[in-house]
C-alpha cells in the first residue's frame, strides 16, 4: 500500500504548485513529483496581434518577473524587425534589468530564503518568516531590506515607466530617453542600493556561511545534482543578464555549446511528461534520460548557480571578489551544491548593484537618441536575457505586416523544471525515513525547489485562492491524515 | 536630492483611501480586480479617494499604500462559490483572495504588519477587500466570464458604500 504526501501549495513562491511525495509500506519515498497549474492559450491569444503589443503584453504573464519578460519581449521584436538599438537605447534596458534583478534576488533571499538558515529550517513556521527575520535582525535591518527593494523599484519606474508595467521597451530601443535629473537620481540611488547589496551579501558570508548547520546543509549531499548548467555570457565569457551568447558546461565543467539565441532551438528541447502541465526543456544534442543527472543526461540547470558555473568571471570589481570566494570555498568548479544558489544569487545581486551604479555613471545612457525606427520587413526572431530565475527566451514569427503568427517562451522555471523534481525527490528520499514527516522535515523538503527561486506564475499563473495551510496524507488514495502547517508568509 | 524621500513620498497627505485593483487583464476573470478598479475610476468618488492597478500584492502594495488612512483591494477569489459571488473581506481573511496571499515575498497582511512595524504610522488602519469569484484565470483572454462582469457593479456598490459611509479616521 502507497502512501502519498502532498504539500498543496508550496508555500512562499509565487504561483501555484504542488509536491507530491509517494512512499512506500515501510514509509520510504518512492518517488515524488513537482505538479503545477497549466496556462492555456498564450499563443492564439498573441496571433494576429501587432508585435510591437507583445513587450506590453508579456509582462502581464507574471507579477513576478515583468521585467524581464518586457526586455526579452522587446530584444525579440528587434530581431523580428531587425533592427539594433542605438547604445543608450541599449544601456538604458540594461540598467532598467539589473535594477529588476536586484530588487528581485534581494526580496527571494530576505523574504523567502533567509528565514530557513537565519531563524533555522526548524524554526517554528508561524516565525519563520520576513517578520520572524527582523526581529533577529533589527529593525533597521528590516527598514534597510525596505527601502533597497523601493529603490530598485524606483528605477525601474524611472526608465520604464512603471515598475510593474513597464512601457518603454520597443522594437529598436527605448520610448524615451533619460533626462539629465533623472540619470542623476537614478545614480545616488544606485550607489545606495550597491551598498546594501553588498551588504546582503556580507550578511550571507557571515552569518550563513559562519553557521555551522547552515553550512554543513549548503555543503550536503542531500541537497546536491551533477546537471549540466546554462547561462548568457559576454565575449569574455562573463556573467550578462542583457546579452550575450548562451554558454553549456558538462557536469565537468567543460564547455559543451555556446550559441547565439536564433540557435537555440538546435540546443534546447522540450519534452512532455505525463504527470506534469510544464513541459521539461533538456539538451537536446545530450538526450533526455529521464530525471537523472551525470553527463549522459541532457538535464541542465539555469539560475544564479548555473550562470556562475557557466561564466569566467563577474564584469564588476566586488561581484567578482564574491565569485572568486564562492569557488575557492568550494575548491571545485563547476559547483553543484543546490542550496549555494543562494549564495550565488547575492553576488549576481552585488553584480547587479554595481551594474546599475555603473550604467547610471555612463554619460552616453542619457543621449537622447535611443531608437531606431524599425523601417525592414518584420519576420521571425529570438530574444533571450537572462531573467532573475534563468535564462528566459522569446521567439515570434510574424507575417509581413507585422501581425504575429507565432510564439514561443521558454522560462527559466520550466529550464530547472527536471531538476527541481530531482531535488525534491532526493532531499524527501533522504530526510524521510519510515513514515516519519512533520512540518520541520518538510520544510528541509520545499528547501530543496526554494532554492531555485522557481516562479509558477510564469510558467503557470498565482492562484492560492485558498487557506494553504494544510499538508494532506493519503494511504492507498484515501486521505488518512491532515497536518496543519504553520504558513511561511508572515 | 534625497533619493530615499522621493521613494518614499507617495503618500499625499490630503488622500487617505486607496482603492487598488489587482490582478492580470490578460487572464480572463484573474484581471477583474483591474477592470473594476478602472470603472471605479471614471465615477464621482469622494474627496480623499485614489484609484490604482496592481499585478500582485506583497511589498510592492507598500510602495502603493504608504501614508493611506484606508486601503481597498478589489480582487480575484477562488472559494468553489457561483462565478460572481462577492465576498468581502477583512482583517487576516483577507489572504485568501487569489492574489493576496502566499505571493512571492509577502502575503498582504503580512505586508501590512511589516509596513506598521518599520514605517510606523504611515500605514493605513483599515484594510478591506472586495473579492469576486472567478470561473476561469488559467486561459490567456481579455475577456471575462459573463456572471464575473456582471458582478462588478455590485462590487463597486460595496466598495462606494464604503467609501461614502466612512468616518474620518
Amino acid at each position: 500500500m502507497k502512501e502519498t504526501i502532498t504539500i498543496d501549495p508550496i508555500t512562499r513562491l509565487e504561483g501555484h504548485g504542488r509536491i507530491d511525495i509517494l512512499l512506500d509500506d515501510a514509509g520510504n519515498v518512492l518517488d515524488a513529483y513537482l505538479q503545477v497549474v497549466e496556462l492555456r492559450g498564450f499563443e492564439k491569444f498573441c496571433q494576429g496581434r501587432p508585435v510591437e503589443e507583445l513587450p506590453r503584453i508579456t509582462p502581464k504573464i507574471c507579477g513576478v518577473c515583468p521585467g524581464a519578460h518586457h526586455i526579452a519581449s522587446a530584444k525579440a521584436c528587434d530581431a523580428v524587425y531587425g533592427v539594433e538599438p542605438p547604445p543608450a537605447g541599449r544601456k538604458l534596458r540594461e540598467l532598467f534589468l539589473n535594477a529588476h534583478i536586484a530588487h528581485s534576488h534581494l526580496l527571494h533571499f530576505f523574504a523567502l530564503a533567509a528565514p530557513d538558515f537565519l531563524l533555522g529550517a526548524e524554526a517554528p513556521a508561524a516565525r519563520r518568516n520576513l517578520l520572524g527575520l527582523i526581529d533577529a535582525l533589527g529593525e533597521e535591518t528590516g527598514r534597510a531590506v525596505l527601502r533597497a527593494r523601493g529603490l530598485a523599484q524606483k528605477i525601474q519606474a524611472i526608465i520604464a515607466g512603471h515598475a510593474i508595467h513597464p512601457v518603454a521597451a520597443l522594437p529598436g530601443g527605448m520610448a524615451k530617453p533619460l533626462c539629465a535629473d533623472e540619470r542623476a537620481a537614478i545614480e545616488e540611488m544606485a550607489a545606495e542600493l550597491a551598498a546594501f547589496c553588498e551588504q546582503a551579501l556580507a550578511l550571507f558570508e557571515t552569518r550563513v556561511l559562519g553557521d555551522r548547520t547552515c553550512a554543513a546543509a549548503i555543503e550536503s549531499d542531500t541537497y546536491c545534482h551533477e546537471t549540466h548548467y546554462a547561462g548568457l555570457v559576454d565575449p569574455a565569457g562573463r556573467v550578462n543578464f542583457y546579452d550575450g551568447k548562451v554558454r553549456v558546461v558538462a557536469p565537468d565543467g567543460n564547455e559543451i555549446a555556446l550559441f547565439a539565441a536564433q540557435d537555440y532551438l538546435e540546443h534546447i528541447a522540450e519534452r512532455v511528461v505525463p504527470w506534469s502541465y510544464l513541459k521539461i526543456p533538456y539538451l537536446k544534442k545530450v538526450g533526455w534520460q529521464g530525471l537523472t543527472d551525470g553527463a549522459r543526461s541532457g538535464v541542465y540547470r539555469v539560475n544564479s548557480l548555473a550562470r556562475l558555473n557557466v561564466a569566467s568571471g563577474m564584469a564588476t570589481p566586488r561581484a567578482q571578489e564574491g565569485y572568486e570566494r564562492l569557488f575557492a570555498r568550494f575548491g571545485k568548479k563547476p559547483v553543484h551544491h543546490t542550496l549555494a544558489y543562494h549564495w550565488a544569487r547575492l553576488i549576481e545581486c552585488l553584480f547587479a548593484g554595481e551594474e546599475t551604479l555603473r550604467l547610471a555613471r555612463d554619460p552616453e545612457i542619457a543621449d537622447a537618441r535611443v531608437r531606431v525606427v524599425p523601417s525592414g520587413t518584420p519576420k521571425e526572431g529570438v530574444g533571450v536575457v537572462e531573467a532573475a530565475r534563468g535564462t528566459l527566451y522569446h521567439h515570434y514569427r510574424t507575417n509581413s505586416q507585422g501581425m504575429v503568427e507565432a510564439v514561443n517562451l521558454i522560462v527559466a522555471t520550466a529550464q530547472n523544471n527536471a531538476a527541481m523534481n530531482m531535488s525534491v525527490k532526493k532531499a524527501a528520499a533522504e530526510l524521510i525515513r519510515g513514515g516519519e514527516v512533520d512540518e520541520r522535515l518538510l520544510n528541509r523538503v520545499e528547501m530543496a525547489f526554494r532554492a531555485y527561486d522557481p516562479c509558477l506564475a510564469c510558467a503557470t499563473h498565482a492562484l492560492p485562492g485558498r487557506m494553504p495551510f494544510e499538508v494532506r496524507l493519503y494511504r492507498g488514495g484515501g486521505l488518512v491524515r491532515t497536518l496543519s502547517r504553520g504558513f511561511s508568509c508572515p | 536630492m534625497d533619493a530615499g524621500r522621493q521613494v518614499w513620498s507617495r503618500g499625499r497627505r490630503s488622500v487617505r483611501t486607496l482603492v487598488v485593483g489587482i490582478g492580470s487583464t490578460i487572464l480572463g476573470d484573474d484581471g477583474v480586480g483591474v477592470h473594476a478598479a478602472r470603472r471605479l475610476r471614471e465615477r464621482d468618488l469622494p474627496e480623499g479617494v485614489d484609484v490604482e492597478e496592481a499585478g500582485i500584492a506583497g511589498l510592492g502594495l507598500l510602495d502603493l499604500a504608504l501614508g493611506y488612512d484606508r486601503l481597498i483591494v478589489i480582487d480575484a477569489i477562488l472559494t468553489g462559490a457561483a462565478p460572481g459571488t462577492i465576498h468581502v473581506l477583512e482583517g487576516n481573511d483577507v489572504a485568501r483572495a487569489a492574489h493576496l496571499g502566499p505571493a512571492h515575498e509577502a502575503d498582504l497582511p503580512g505586508s501590512l504588519d511589516i509596513g506598521r512595524k518599520l514605517l510606523g504610522a504611515a500605514m493605513p488602519r483599515e484594510v478591506l477587500v472586495v473579492a469576486i469569484e472567478a470561473a476561469d484565470v488559467t486561459t490567456f483572454s481579455e475577456s471575462m466570464n459573463d456572471d464575473v462582469e456582471a458582478a462588478i457593479p455590485r462590487a463597486l456598490a460595496q466598495v462606494e458604500e464604503r467609501l461614502r459611509g466612512a468616518r474620518d479616521p
